[in-house]
């Protein structure tokens, strides 16, 4: 696999001049996840979000079944594509389908036995939006079409921490996917 | 409005009174069930600041004040199945978010809610926090409300 150091702006295309450099798919974070992949145990899923989506390598995968709502949850996200201009009634523009592309990538990588099926949206900037509110927790991730990096709002209602937003990375993935599989 | 330096500045309009209603629109579908409250709400993303396609910019969230109208008139025009939330003037204050009006032909009393909070320069910033978006979310009535059967198909998406 080549691990090119891109960003989600290269990704999405953004203006390279005003873009932000995502915290996505940095050199750091490559070597950080790596040294986890030596460390993983052969049933743990592991992977990586590059600048081209999410990449999981080739291990066992048993407890990773697909529940049957990827597939409705895939279809829902292909909609938004073909979203009218002002879909919204507030000019909202129709998804990048790369943008739709990138999330149907990580929501397959939470489509595991036991995680029940995020809600997803588009939103008006041509990005998406998914969301969880369920098993005690609220979950926003928030993809932009643009320049700005990808966002989690992460509020766990039963351990009584504060609820905390900011840039997607791999630990606050595999933290929610975690909490998502937990049955409190 | 803008100052010295061309930016947007928006003040809190105090004439918008702390019980006047705060509407924004919800187009079919942009709902979601909250299991953990039991509710049905408009999706979070519903309540950010917008970006104007072609220049870049972000502006406030458009939203329409409610006072001396009804909710028929602030939804006319628009698709059919268009919801409409909103909370009291009081209550998005209460957020450090400010209100104030701004004429639009094509909208009826459109007005903007704008985040209070400064960068570290001192420059109003343009965006909700998740947790700004989260408690709107949350706190929504609906004004225009979802039928039995709409509350139904969001509920049993969001279920394996």
């Amino acid at each position: 696999m080549t691990t090119a150091t891109l960003t989600e702006r290269d990704v999405l295309g953004a203006n390279a001049a005003t873009g932000n450099v995502s915290t996505f798919s940095t050199e750091t974070q490559l070597v950080e996840w790596k040294a986890r992949q030596r460390r993983a145990v052969p049933a743990e899923v592991e992977y990586l979000i590059s600048a081209r989506g999410i990449w999981t390598p080739r291990q066992h995968l048993e407890p990773a079944v697909s529940p049957a709502w990827f597939g409705r949850v895939k279809n829902r996200l292909k909609t938004f594509v073909g979203l009218p201009l002002d879909w919204d009634t507030y000019g909202g523009l129709p998804a990048d389908p790369r943008v739709v592309g990138l999330a149907e990538e990580l929501i397959e990588w939470f489509a595991v036995q036991g995680v029940p099926p995020p809600d997803v949206f588009a939103s008006g900037d041509g990005g998406v939006q998914v969301e969880w509110h369920i098993k005690g927790v609220d979950v926003t991730i928030t993809f932009s079409a643009s320049d700005e990096q990808t966002c989690i709002y992460y509020h766990d209602l039963i351990d009584g921490s504060e609820p905390s937003f900011g840039p997607a990375s791999d630990g606050r993935l595999r933290r929610i996917r975690k909490r998502l599989l937990d049955n409190p | 409005m803008t100052d010295g330096g061309g930016e947007d500045v928006f003040v809190d309009d105090t004439s918008i009174e702390a019980g006047d209603p705060i509407w924004r629109r919800v187009s079919p579908g942009q709902w979601t069930y909250n299991h953990n409250k039991d509710q049905v709400q408009p999706k979070s993303g519903l309540f950010q600041y917008n970006k104007h396609p072609e220049t870049g910019q972000k502006h406030p969230m458009s939203i329409t004040l409610g006072k001396g109208i009804t909710p028929a008139a602030a939804i006319a025009g628009k698709q059919a199945g268009t919801k409409l939330v909103g909370w009291t003037a009081e209550y998005v204050r209460s957020l450090a978010l400010g209100i104030c009006r701004h004429d639009v032909p094509s909208e009826i009393n459109h007005g903007l809610v704008f985040t209070l909070a400064t960068d570290e320069k001192g420059k109003p910033k343009t965006s909700f926090p998740g947790s700004v978006q989260s408690k709107l979310a949350e706190s929504a009535a609906w004004i225009i409300a979802l039928s039995a059967d709409e509350i139904e198909e969001a509920r049993t998406r969001t279920t394996a």
